[in-house]
């Protein structure tokens, strides 16, 4: 198959998922308010600790810092939750909707990213960028160039670890059937490793450098220190290194894992 | 119909891992005991298929049909065995088969479900990278003959089973492949959309000299489609040939209805094996040689008998037949 038609398709892919979130005007809204929420009740929480400590700061962080973290992992938070590509491949498999996606002349790991990609896409467009927008004023972040394109080669490695983490574990789907125990245990890693809970600079120095160099921080923690001002740009050209081993080498295991796990689908009956 | 082989298949076995599990016992935990079985779906299946030829792959439930194709069209890796469909082996070239080659399968659907059918066949013309302007003849050759015009702009989850199918028909073959998967094709398609299926099928053979494999349990696709019938009973094939040489397999019959006016005095049961006997009414299977019998003929001319059809077997009967005998040799009865 030709590049030119694979990239056809794919992009084609890509509208019709657009397209297909449109059409749901009121799981749309529910979404925007979800998403929204979460930071409201972080932040609200950590107001109240704020309250409580004589000292301003708690880490390195003031409340401000610690508001701008929670509204700018919100933002990063999009990429990773409308990935989808965990629900997607169980769907396939469990519904056997997974063979008519390989009758067709198109990679299936291309064609699941090319569904979750116009998920978080028409999300990201809708709720991400106006959010990230309003952050960036109502905070008073000062956002350079090289701090964006960092943060956006940062977006993009969160991006891909998160897709590859998720069409592994979706894959095993072709074993298991049911993964959605296994998509519970990733998501607490994520989250409590990835820094979603509280900034990881918050742990103790030993636990919180090994935490910071997993490829869950890459996906959460790292983007949003970037964004919010967290860490300095020398350091963020540094680790981003890190983010992109991690990402290849995620990919790598789940392309491997594709390739085995493609000859068990039996679709028996279906 | 040149004899360039399209589809040749060698000896493919493919069994599966399943388990029994106790569900549907008292107590629950049963459920998580499991014993593992093999079933083994093909044991060992060669056929070929030329270009242009339309040929049944037919079967009871369970016997291999739906495997073979999902194995012709690399959606499965057999066990052992070998196989080239185009000149490509399915499950190692299974992207560059999939250009040339379309597949309907009646149990799935492969339309976006929130989307109308156009969206869906819109994708199909960029991943196959179909014209534009071929797109759009096809298109409307394909929504005139299945009557499609109100249909194919609505939202699939809004369409009747029927209609799902003709559009899942469309999206498959838009690109105008040369050779042609079809499982259970017609399955929910009401008569008339049947029938244009089917003469769409025909046409596309006609005009392009598409191949096409079709497993089904409609006798009239079978008997409307194709002269060739490959028939496969637990994942053996049983039956390799023509059609119409099933039914000699059985010796030489006719199939004789008879109404009678009375039945004072008639014994049509002389003749022949009766398989439907109603009030009047007889149908029968009549040795050929029972035709020109004599009495057999004035008992037709007499005046109880208002009307007669005497015909070549039904298929439907024939192939019922056919398994009946299949299973029989399976359990060693002759």
């Amino acid at each position: 198959m030709s590049a030119k038609n694979m990239f056809n398709g794919t992009a084609s892919l890509f509208w019709l998922m657009i397209k297909n979130n449109v059409t749901f005007r009121s799981d749309m809204i529910m979404n925007l308010l979800t998403r929204l929420g979460f930071p409201f009740i972080a932040i609200v929480a950590w107001i109240a600790i704020y309250a409580s400590t004589s000292s301003s700061s708690v880490g390195q962080f003031t409340l401000s810092n610690m508001i701008s973290y929670y509204l700018v992992l919100t933002v990063v938070e999009i990429v990773l939750w409308y990935t989808n590509a965990i629900w997607i491949v169980q769907d396939d498999v469990q519904s056997g909707f997974i063979v008519t996606k390989l009758i067709r002349p198109a990679n299936y790991p291309i064609s699941v990213f090319a569904e979750g990609f116009g998920n978080l896409a028409f999300y990201f467009v809708l709720i991400g960028i106006p959010l990230l927008i309003a952050i960036t004023y109502l905070t008073g972040l000062s956002v350079s160039l090289t701090t964006l394109l960092l943060f956006i080669a940062s977006l993009l490695i969160a991006l891909v670890i998160a897709f590859a983490f998720q069409f592994i574990i979706g894959t095993l789907a072709i074993y298991f059937t049911n993964i959605g125990g296994m998509a519970a245990v990733y998501f607490t890693f994520e989250y409590l490793i990835g820094g979603g809970l509280f900034p990881l600079t918050l742990l103790p120095s030993s636990i919180g450098s090994i935490f910071m160099s997993s490829p869950f921080a890459f996906q959460l923690y790292f983007p949003a220190m970037l964004y919010s001002g967290g860490i300095t740009l020398q350091f963020a050209m540094q680790q981003i290194w890190i983010g992109v081993a991690w990402a290849v080498i995620i990919t790598a295991v789940a392309a491997l894992l594709w390739k085995v796990a493609k000859r068990r689908v039996d679709a028996v009956g279906v | 119909m040149n004899n360039e082989i399209v589809l040749e298949v060698k000896n493919i076995k493919k069994q599966y891992k399943t388990y029994h599990s106790r569900f549907g016992e008292d107590i629950p935990l049963a459920a998580l005991r499991r014993k593992y079985v093999i079933k083994k779906a093909l044991r060992g299946v060669s056929f070929n298929v030329k270009r242009g030829e339309i040929v049944a792959l037919l079967g009871q439930n369970g016997s291999g049909k739906s495997t073979m194709i999902k194995l012709l069209t690399g959606i499965l890796h057999p066990d052992s065995g070998d196989a080239k469909v185009l000149g490509f082996v399915p499950w190692k070239q299974r992207m560059q088969l999939a250009e040339r080659i379309g597949v309907v399968l009646g149990a799935h659907n492969q339309l976006w479900w929130n989307l109308p059918a156009i969206d869906t066949f819109n994708y199909m013309r960029h991943l196959y990278q179909v014209p534009e302007k071929e797109f759009n003849e096809r298109l409307d050759y394909f929504v005139d003959v299945l009557d499609l015009k109100d249909v194919y702009r609505r939202q699939v989850r809004q369409l009747s089973l029927g209609e799902r199918m003709k559009c899942n028909f469309v999206a498959s073959i838009l690109h105008m492949p040369e050779l042609v998967f079809l499982d259970e094709p017609t399955i929910g398609v009401d008569l008339p959309s049947s029938f244009a299926l089917r003469d769409a099928l025909l046409e596309l053979r006609k005009k392009h000299k598409t191949t096409f494999l079709i497993a089904t349990h409609i006798i009239d696709d079978v008997k409307i489609l194709s002269e060739r019938a490959v028939i496969l009973d637990q994942g053996k094939v049983v039956y390799d040939g023509p059609k119409s040489k099933i039914g000699r397999m059985f010796g030489n019959t006719k199939q004789v209805e008879i109404y009678f006016n009375s039945m004072n005095g008639m014994k049509p049961e002389q003749f022949g094996t009766v398989l439907e006997k109603k009030h009047l009414f007889v149908r029968m299977e009549i040795p050929n040689r029972e035709i020109t019998n004599k009495a057999f003929t004035k008992m037709l001319s007499s005046e109880n008998v208002l009307d007669y059809n005497i015909a070549e077997p039904d298929f439907s009967y024939v192939l019922h037949k056919f398994y009946a005998k299949v299973r029989r040799e399976r359990r060693g009865v002759k």
